[in-house]
């Protein structure tokens, strides 16, 4: 079963510049979701649509099996969201803010407690939360998100401001979660901070899903096309044996080759042996996830 | 019930806040100057067999009127709305299982609730006023009288219906403009408008709202012979165009809301 459910979803802030053009996402049931892209990408768009804060000018979302505007805005009694930087009212404590969501959200006070325990922030429950550091926020924006023991839980950026063991500390109460059975939607621009602990994926770019599937189908992309470097003795003789398109003179000796499939390159040193080309090294250019999400969003930086 | 919930999260929200503080600074300050003015001249004040209270609350209203409520109301809805701009707080309220309008009306009760609170305050600290005269000035006689008489309630009723013009046209421009400058600037320039036309006893004072608080009752400080107050069973005109901004404006905004993108 979907959780969330994206089909054909278009949008735009300003005529002929889309910012989503025709996404469909399918985020299963007790899942944790990572939906990467670079900055810009619409990522954090897409968030809010899937939220109601902005209305999609073509396609469907639905969330839970029914259209969000079916069931609006009491489907809202089962999401709980984290956008971007949270959002505190600075001059009032860690227990007032929550307060405040337990009466919007029309939940009893005893819920706060248990929140402030599983974000780690009872000791600072009555302190303004101006004075918290940005972990410390982002952690009671997470708690806020939390305070209804939502179903599906949306966190844009989730790791922003926060230090390494902080990091481990939301992975920790992420994966808790999805124990629980919740369905998590964690979007971000750096994979290697998701990647540990995401089930399935999402890569947007420029408003286009370009990937979507589990880690290990991302892992199959690995041994597709890959670079490799060869030292012979002739390489320009080596060239001329090797029935591939993609393949480059580097020096005399040196020559690269992209091969589409891992298994083709036994082929190809048989050959150069058959042909008595003298191989001294063969070393294919390993991808690991990182390069992976790099070269499908076509990003030098990210 | 959702709103009451709504409400008392709106009221959480306003707790120490330095405008909430202001309310008692504005009480305070008139209660004084009421004091100082009737302490000074008491042959002004005492008249035998007449209540002292309606002629203290008078003052205290008259002075509350014209130079008080509408920038307490200008500061109080700006101030109120720019909390949530300023902490990008309406992002996590447009989520919560209830329409938008639930959230909009729910501010708009708590604001009308703080200058309800605010004018009781008034009450209290002029009744008090009055008890610390009497104390220094038993000839005025303010022991032998019911301080909180009807008609001292009577004219901040009528001031708090003067005022939700105002309240509506304020709360458009927080909504629209994310700043606090842009309708808190607006609202003191139109203030300063309002007691000009007020003042000058302009007949355009009936159609600007912050004229109303100034000429919804005659207080003796300005001579009203252009302006026409024509006093129905229960509000005066002045009131009715108030009402009718209100409901223009609070219409208006409801819609905007409803119906906005939020980035």
């Amino acid at each position: 079963m979907s959780i969330i459910q994206l089909e054909n979803i278009h949008f735009h802030y300003r005529k002929n510049e889309p910012v989503l053009s025709g996404i469909n996402i399918n985020v299963p049931q007790r899942s944790i979701y990572g939906f990467l892209g670079a900055n810009g990408s619409g990522k954090t768009t897409t968030i809010r649509l899937i939220l109601g804060l902005l209305k999609a000018k073509k396609g469907t979302i639905n969330l839970f099996n029914e259209n969000i505007k079916t069931t609006y805005p009491d489907h809202f009694n089962k999401v709980g969201s984290l956008i971007e930087n949270p959002s505190l009212y600075g001059h009032l404590s860690a227990n007032d803010n929550l307060r405040i969501w337990a009466k919007y959200f029309g939940i009893p006070a005893k819920r706060i407690d248990k929140v402030l325990d599983l974000v780690r922030l009872n000791v600072a429950k009555f302190k303004k939360t101006e004075d918290f550091s940005t972990g410390m926020k982002q952690r009671l924006g997470l708690g806020i998100a939390l305070l209804h023991d939502p179903a599906l839980v949306i966190l844009d950026e989730p790791t922003n401001g926060l230090d390494p063991m902080g990091i481990i500390e939301l992975r920790e109460v992420l994966n808790r979660l999805r124990a629980e059975g919740k369905t998590i939607l964690l979007s971000s621009h750096i994979l290697s901070e998701v990647e540990k602990i995401v089930t399935k994926l999402g890569i947007i770019k420029n408003g286009q899903i370009v990937f979507e599937g589990d880690l290990s189908e991302l892992q199959r992309l690995r041994h597709q096309n890959i670079e490799v470097l060869f030292k012979v003795t002739d390489a320009q003789k080596a060239l001329e044996l090797i029935p591939l398109k993609e393949k480059t003179k580097i020096s005399d000796t040196q020559f690269q080759i992209i091969v589409e499939e891992e298994n083709i390159l036994p082929h190809v040193i048989r050959k150069l042996v058959d042909a008595e080309i003298d191989i001294y090294s063969v070393s294919p250019k390993a991808k690991n996830l990182e390069s992976m999400f790099l070269s499908i969003t076509n990003e030098k930086e990210i | 019930m959702k709103i009451v919930q709504y409400i008392q999260a709106e009221l959480i929200k306003l707790k120490y806040l330095p405008i909430m503080w202001l309310s008692g600074v504005v009480v305070f300050t008139v209660s004084v100057i009421v004091f100082a003015a009737h302490f000074l001249d008491i042959n002004s004040v005492a008249e035998l067999g007449k209540n002292p209270w309606n002629k203290i609350h008078f003052a205290g209203r008259a002075m509350y009127g014209v130079f008080i409520a509408t920038p307490f109301v200008v500061l109080l809805v700006s101030a109120a709305l720019y909390l949530e701009h300023h902490s990008n707080m309406f992002k996590y309220q447009y989520t919560v299982p209830s329409n938008r309008a639930y959230i909009f009306f729910s501010k708009v009760i708590s604001i009308l609730l703080v200058i309800l609170f605010t004018s009781l305050l008034f009450i209290i600290g002029l009744t008090v006023c009055g008890y610390i005269l009497d104390f220094f000035l038993p000839e005025m006689e303010f022991r032998y009288y019911n301080p909180l008489n009807t008609e001292a309630i009577k004219m901040l009723l009528h001031l708090f219906v003067a005022l939700l013009g105002i309240v509506g046209i304020q709360l458009f421009l927080s909504f629209y403009f994310k700043g606090f400058l842009v309708p808190a600037g607006f609202g003191v320039v139109a203030f300063i408008v309002g007691l000009i036309l007020g003042g000058s006893d302009s007949p355009l004072a009936l159609y600007f709202p912050y004229s109303y608080p100034i000429i919804v009752k005659d207080f003796g400080m300005f001579r009203y012979e252009k302006i026409k107050i024509i006093e129905y069973s229960i509000l005066n005109n002045v009131q009715f165009h108030s009402l009718g901004w209100f409901v223009i404006m609070i219409l208006t905004t409801t819609i905007f809301e409803t119906k906005k993108n939020i980035t």
